[in-house]
């Protein structure tokens, strides 16, 4: 089982009546709420609490794109992810990812992406979502109705941009390019693992299953309806006559452990509330742009994968957002119980933890990490792990061939 | 009345279209949220013309992967054309709605042989940060044509039909049509038409309606100025969808117009 540890970096200063004042967190959401001086501490607490997650042990540190919002304030997320490259060793840089239909040429992601995994020793794993319907469609003015087959070309040419060692030149629908020749190229052959974010479409599952890409299902709805998902991923791997392997799949998930229940509760509430209340606070105008989910995902009634998600969480309690499985909480023991629930019932074997979550001040964060890192993790980390082959982690330098970066200012942990 | 349907050469598609009245031929093109099949305004316009009225590729009982088949208005333009070719109409007049009215004016500068006189209702295809417009695609779901419409309670009867409508098809099915206009016009509706429209020759009326929110009247003014000798006319009360909220209204206009006897 691996553990990576994540954070969406949101603003953390939305006011009190957010909901009430702002239609939208993402879009349209007023520029005026964001202060760059306040910000200068909250990218660097947030990038703090990253490397702290590293010199934990966690298998992975993550990072993903979106688009003025301040639900997550990464619009290009390779720039941290190349900054914990050179401020972390060993562990797994997880780039969860660029949203590839959104570059043009693809071959620039294929470009920073080799950058990453070549000054990191080969520790990148490439996320590869299609983007929200917030970030593609009305942020960046992509066409929905055209948006995934543009992904599947841009997809396309970044895999042979990695893999063709010869130069060659692509005529297709969305992008044409004489002479496309990649330097530098990644040190992972045939290229870094390949993962695809995704808020639950059937076209999602199929790519996965016929690439043998691992299928991350982020959403807010939790754990327990994420199973729905996930088991339609699984049976649709089955069908498609491939064989299961929990390690082609991961998950997101709030998480926030104390010394006990009503420590957690006391502690980390507020912030959930924050998280599921403002941050997706979504207009639901921006969440679904006609086109950007088939007619087939439609009727399936799968929901997009934060906009609709988000009016499932409010005006709940501590022990409502524990029980429903939006939020894992409570004591180790407690956390410990729930993960494994989830872990055993998604059938997942990698777990996006999302220690951060809303308005959490950096400390409160260290505690619950340096919690999970030591009293949670270790007893979960043997699940799948004799049974099956995870394929889907970076393929690294030994440790002989790695680089020693100019030394780094100690994590500070907190007693 | 039924769906009539014809396959055009080198299309692998099927167009699907309504046909009905007689005498001079009338093209109906229908708006960015797509057609209710035979309607009360074609009813009311097809006792003085033969009124064609094809769904775009895309929209409504077309198949919807048909939209695939056309990347841009040119392409729609020839579609057009071997439409009427096909049904064997000779030059036409054209009733052009919304989208509609941005195809009908590229049909009427790329090939004024085929176009008699115009009729441009509320069209969309220009773009003004100041005169601006309320996304027609950026709607609440379950409610995503009412700002097409002057009061969004109309939709409840015009759309809903007064809860005979399923809303979970009509949610699917107005999706359907919404990506078929979002195609051409996303993600703001400037088409180019504007530095084409001084080749059109058609004699033509545009008609602005008061209360579009999608396509403010205001419009109307740049459509008529760039169009040689356009003349133009305002419906006050009416919403973008004026040929479900005004039928008739909007039939003996188009009626007068194209019969000549402005």
């Amino acid at each position: 089982m691996k553990f990576h540890w994540f954070n969406l970096m949101p603003w953390p200063y939305l006011p009190d009546d957010f909901r009430e004042k702002h239609r939208s967190v993402w879009v349209d959401v007023d520029s005026r709420l964001y202060d760059p001086v306040k910000g200068h501490q909250v990218y660097n607490e947030y990038l703090d609490l990253l490397e702290f997650a590293a010199d934990l042990g966690f298998d992975g540190i993550g990072v993903n794109e979106h688009h003025q919002n301040a639900y997550g304030m990464m619009p290009s997320p390779q720039l941290w992810a190349s900054s914990l490259a050179r401020r972390t060793k060993d562990v797994a840089i997880v780039l969860m990812g660029q949203s590839i239909a959104l570059y043009n040429p693809p071959t620039r992601v294929a470009e920073e992406m080799a950058m990453i995994d070549v000054v990191s020793g080969g520790r990148l794993i490439a996320g590869f979502p299609v983007g929200t319907s917030m970030d593609t469609n009305y942020a960046f003015g992509s066409n929905p109705g055209n948006l995934r087959e543009r992904y599947r070309e841009n997809h396309d040419l970044i895999i042979r941009a990695w893999t063709d060692p010869d130069m060659f030149s692509w005529n297709g629908t969305y992008n044409k390019l004489r002479y496309v020749n990649l330097w530098p190229r990644p040190i992972q052959k045939p290229h870094p693992p390949i993962w695809i974010p995704g808020g639950g479409s059937v076209e999602t599952w199929d790519f996965c299953a016929e690439n043998e890409y691992n299928y991350s299902y982020l959403s807010f709805s939790g754990y327990i309806r994420g199973q729905f998902l996930m088991n339609g991923f699984h049976n649709r791997v089955a069908e498609l006559g491939h064989e299961f392997n929990p390690f082609q799949a991961a998950f997101a998930q709030q998480i926030c452990v104390a010394d006990s229940w009503d420590e957690a509760e006391a502690e980390y509430y507020e912030h959930a509330k924050y998280f599921f209340e403002r941050c997706l606070h979504v207009y639901p105008g921006f969440a679904d742009a006609p086109g950007y989910r088939t007619e087939a995902t439609l009727r399936a009634g799968l929901k997009a994968q934060v906009g609709a998600s988000g009016g499932a969480a409010l005006g709940k309690t501590f022990k409502q957002y524990v029980e429903e499985g939006f939020l894992v909480g409570g004591d180790p023991d407690q956390v410990t119980e729930q993960m494994e629930h989830l872990i055993k019932s998604l059938r997942v074997g990698h777990l996006f933890a999302l220690l951060h979550f809303g308005n959490m001040p950096k400390d409160k964060c260290e505690r619950s990490t340096l919690l999970f890192a030591e009293k949670v993790m270790p007893r979960l980390k043997h699940l799948w792990e004799n049974d099956y082959e995870d394929k889907w982690m970076p393929k690294k330098l030994s440790s002989d061939q790695m680089a020693t970066p100019r030394p780094i200012r100690a994590s500070t942990l907190v007693k | 009345m039924n769906a009539k349907n014809v396959t055009l050469p080198g299309e692998p598609h099927a167009t699907v279209y309504y046909r009905g009245g007689s005498g001079e031929t009338v093209l109906w093109l229908h708006h960015l949220a797509g057609m209710q099949g035979w309607e009360p305004v074609h009813e009311a316009l097809s006792k003085s013309f033969d009124v064609v009225a094809p769904y775009q590729p895309g929209f409504g009982e077309s198949e919807g992967e048909a939209l695939d088949d056309f990347d841009n208005g040119l392409d729609l333009v020839l579609h057009y054309g071997e439409l009427l070719d096909e049904l064997g109409t000779g030059p036409v007049h054209i009733v052009g709605h919304s989208i509609g009215g941005w195809i009908a004016a590229e049909i009427a500068a790329i090939h004024p042989g085929r176009v008699k006189r115009m009729v441009l209702v509320n069209p969309v295809g220009m773009w003004s940060e100041s005169v601006g417009g309320e996304d027609p695609y950026a709607q609440q779901p379950m409610a995503a044509t009412a700002v097409l419409f002057s009061d969004p309670e109309l939709r409840n009867r015009l759309v809903l039909k007064d809860g005979a409508v399923d809303l979970m098809n009509n949610y699917v099915d107005e999706m359907k049509n919404l990506k078929g206009s979002a195609k051409f016009l996303w993600p703001l509706p400037d088409t180019g038409v504007a530095k084409r429209l001084h080749l059109v020759k058609a004699p033509t009326l545009i008609v602005s309606c008061g209360m579009d929110y999608v396509a403010p009247a205001l419009y109307g003014e740049a459509w008529q100025q760039r169009i040689s000798g356009a003349q133009r006319i305002t419906i006050p009360d009416a919403g973008h969808l004026v040929n479900l909220e005004q039928p008739e209204r909007l039939a003996d206009i188009a009626r007068n117009f194209l019969s000549g006897a402005e």
